[in-house]
């Protein structure tokens, strides 16, 4: 049971970090795509802009990790 | 190492009569960035020469032209620079030339006008062939109708046709048959739809457009300048035409690409000296001058100032003087790299050209790329397909562009995801190493992913210490001890806070070598904030850049399990017969093939990412002028 809930934990953890990095993902991406119609010269620094929220996926999968890892769940 | 190269200011000042001879001279050795001086004299011009400025244009043109007809091997030769042999077999011959004689050579170039006349030729025909393409798509509408258009040429008369759907012939013979008197009217059959030719006085034309608001109907516009007897005999005349204008093209194409496979070298290599000459004599604005003398200013490369100071001596016979000036201003960049390492230079441009002041980043981004990218794919297979489709990429684009070195950095990446590859044993996902060198296998995606997350974050460690220690080599150089020292405190405070954290948590470090290194990082914090406000706030980033290297782990571990879930639903079997077998064969590729695409992709972005927003906001301002020597790269000549 104690298994089940971790998971469930580590579950909803992926899950927020997802929410978020997707909410931020989608104002940059959007506003990177008119920088890069205006100057295509700056796609480089617009996909840097792009993949600079899933740190906070990021955070939220090691987070879901040493859940797993916690409650001794394998993969 | 880490640094660019070593630039210095100079000044020469010579006699005005030995101008031309220092100019070549500086642009032979291409070691000089000139730059405006800041003597107050008065500037000096550009020379004008009318006669080379409009040879260059005539001479361009020529060049661009007949680049198009160069056979498909020339074409690999000279537009990508690939298997360029003939090509530098040709410019070892050919010497610059310089004032009259160079006139005289390219006077002598008598294909050039063939050239013109030719490219005049080509673009009239093509602008004949297009109205006579529109010409036989309005005649064949008419095609079966028999109508001679030549009877349908009146001063009294307007003559119209329309297009009838069968849908609409109901409409249209009841429209007709309310006009009467001013109207004439022939009902014909043509190839694909009923036409209909209604003749009208001048004047009557308004009544019939009630026929084009049928649905089905479409008036075509009777051309008569260009319908001059039935559609059938118009169609034949233009077929005969447009044959003998195809020929005349064909037969101008040949005589470009003959020209081309004989004059290019001639062109391009007049072309050339054509420039270089343009170049010398525009760069006069830069100068500053006085009545009999010469100042130029600019920067050069440390290490070849004495060659430069000779060269000049030799082209002033001795009467010049060549001073090294002390100055505030930022010195240009050139970065030190061999050539093979040239694209990650693309790549770090991104950001930024670094300042020659401070440590050029590239070198570590170099080292820490491919490691980054190979442990987030890590999979033989696809480092093979990945080395196979970068060689491919290179092969066929031309080594300047963009594409090129692109694929040259993912192909040196290729190795490393193969290297990884072999020490997690994934082969497409399945493992191998057991079969021919079990110890090869360093880890394993499954069984050691918190030895993996722990070295991702290790790695993280490391690499922003370096920036620390740049920053710290930055600030020093600059005279911001200081902040300097901040850096070295926030070193401090980063290993510190690391190994206590590691002590507390997972009892790698002793409860007394866990305290210390704590006491040690609360210290370090605080005299960090006493020394840097600015610095003070940075310590929240060293906890969590260090966390964010742990998409090293979790974009690697993501790329494994799909490779292994690929294998687990579609690895084929000759078992389930040989339809079912190709089928699932070519799905299972097609999914690895994604796969790795999509490592690739994201393997790239966030090993770039890691490196510019972790590593190099630790310590690269960038910002740097690039050195921009005054020089022409030879293509098709060689200096005299």
């Amino acid at each position: 049971m104690e298994a089940a809930i971790a998971a469930i934990g580590a579950g909803i953890a992926i899950l927020g970090g997802a929410i978020g990095t997707a909410m931020a993902q989608a104002a940059i991406g959007s506003s990177g795509m008119g920088l890069v119609a205006e100057k295509p010269e700056e796609f480089g620094r617009a996909l840097l802009f792009l993949v600079l929220p899933e740190t906070i996926l990021i955070f939220a999968f090691v987070v879901a990790i040493l859940i797993m890892l916690g409650f001794g769940i394998g993969i | 190492m880490l640094g660019t190269e070593e630039m210095q200011k100079v000044r020469i000042i010579a006699l005005r009569s030995n101008r031309y001879d220092i100019i070549r001279e500086l642009h032979k050795k291409g070691v000089i960035d000139i730059r405006k001086s800041s003597i107050a004299a008065a500037e000096d011009a550009a020379v004008e020469i009318p006669e080379l400025n409009a040879l260059l244009v005539r001479f361009r043109s020529a060049d661009s032209t007949l680049k198009k007809y160069l056979d498909k091997k020339a074409q690999t030769r000279i537009v990508k620079h690939l298997d360029d042999a003939h090509t530098k077999a040709y410019a070892s011959s050919h010497k610059q030339l310089e004032g009259a004689k160079l006139f005289e050579a390219a006077g002598a170039v008598k294909a050039i006008d063939e050239i013109f006349s030719l490219e005049a030729r080509k673009t009239a025909i093509d602008s004949e062939l297009g109205e006579l393409a529109e010409t036989k798509a309005l005649a064949s509408h008419f095609v079966g109708t028999g109508i001679d258009f030549l009877d349908l040429r009146s001063e009294f008369l307007t003559f119209r046709a329309f297009s009838v759907a069968k849908n609409a012939h109901a409409k249209v013979d009841a429209e007709m048959a309310k006009l009467k008197g001013d109207y004439e009217v022939i009902d014909r059959k043509a190839k694909d739809a009923r036409m209909v030719f209604i003749a009208c006085r001048k004047g009557k034309e308004a009544t019939l457009d009630r026929l084009t608001a049928i649905s089905g109907v479409y008036e075509i516009d009777i051309d008569n300048s260009r319908l001059d007897a039935k559609a059938e005999d118009v169609l034949a005349k233009l077929g005969k035409r447009e044959s003998a204008l195809a020929q005349e093209k064909a037969s101008a194409n040949a005589r470009l690409s003959a020209l081309a496979k004989k004059e290019y070298l001639t062109v391009a290599s007049i072309t050339e000296m054509l420039s270089v000459e343009a170049d010398r004599a525009g760069v006069s604005e830069n100068f500053k001058k006085t009545d009999y003398t010469l100042i130029v200013e600019g920067w050069v490369l440390k290490r070849k100032l004495d060659e430069l100071r000779a060269d000049v001596l030799k082209a002033t016979k001795g009467r010049f003087t060549f001073e090294t000036l002390a100055t505030d201003e930022l010195a240009p960049t050139l970065v030190k790299r061999p050539g093979f390492l040239r694209p990650f230079d693309f790549l770090v441009s991104f950001v930024n050209l670094p300042r020659s002041d401070e440590i050029d980043p590239t070198w570590i981004f170099i080292l820490t790329f491919p490691i980054f990218y190979g442990l987030m794919i890590a999979d033989v297979g696809y480092g093979v397909m990945s080395l196979l489709l970068a060689s491919a990429v290179i092969r066929i684009t031309n080594p300047d562009d963009l594409v090129c070195n692109t694929a040259k950095i993912w192909r040196m990446c290729s190795l490393s995801i193969i290297v990884f590859g072999v020490l997690s044993n994934q082969y497409f996902g399945i493992p191998l190493n057991q079969y021919f060198m079990p110890s090869l296998t360093l880890f394993d995606w499954v069984k050691d992913i918190t030895t993996i997350l722990a070295v991702s974050i290790l790695m993280g460690i490391t690499q922003i210490t370096l920036g620390l220690a740049f920053s710290f080599i930055n600030h020093y150089k600059r005279g911001h001890v200081v902040l300097a020292i901040s850096k070295l405190t926030s070193i401090v405070f980063l290993i510190g806070g690391t190994i206590a954290l590691a002590g507390a948590l997972f009892g790698m470090f002793s409860y007394d070598v866990s305290l210390y290194c704590g006491i040690a990082s609360i210290i370090a914090v605080l005299a960090t904030a006493a020394m840097s406000g600015i610095e003070a706030t940075e310590i929240t980033s060293l906890l969590s850049h260090p966390l964010s290297y742990a998409r090293l782990m979790g974009f690697g571990l993501s790329s494994v399990m799909t490779a292994l879930l690929i294998d687990m639903a579609f690895t084929p079997s000759l078992d389930s017969g040989i339809l079912v077998f190709s089928v699932t064969l070519i799905v299972f590729i097609l999914l690895h093939f994604m796969n790795m695409i999509l490592g690739i992709f994201e393997g790239s972005v966030q090993a770039v990412r890691l490196n510019f927003v972790e590593f190099f906001s630790k310590f690269y301002e960038g910002g740097g002028v690039k050195f921009s020597p005054f020089a022409y790269k030879r293509r098709y000549t060689k200096e005299d």
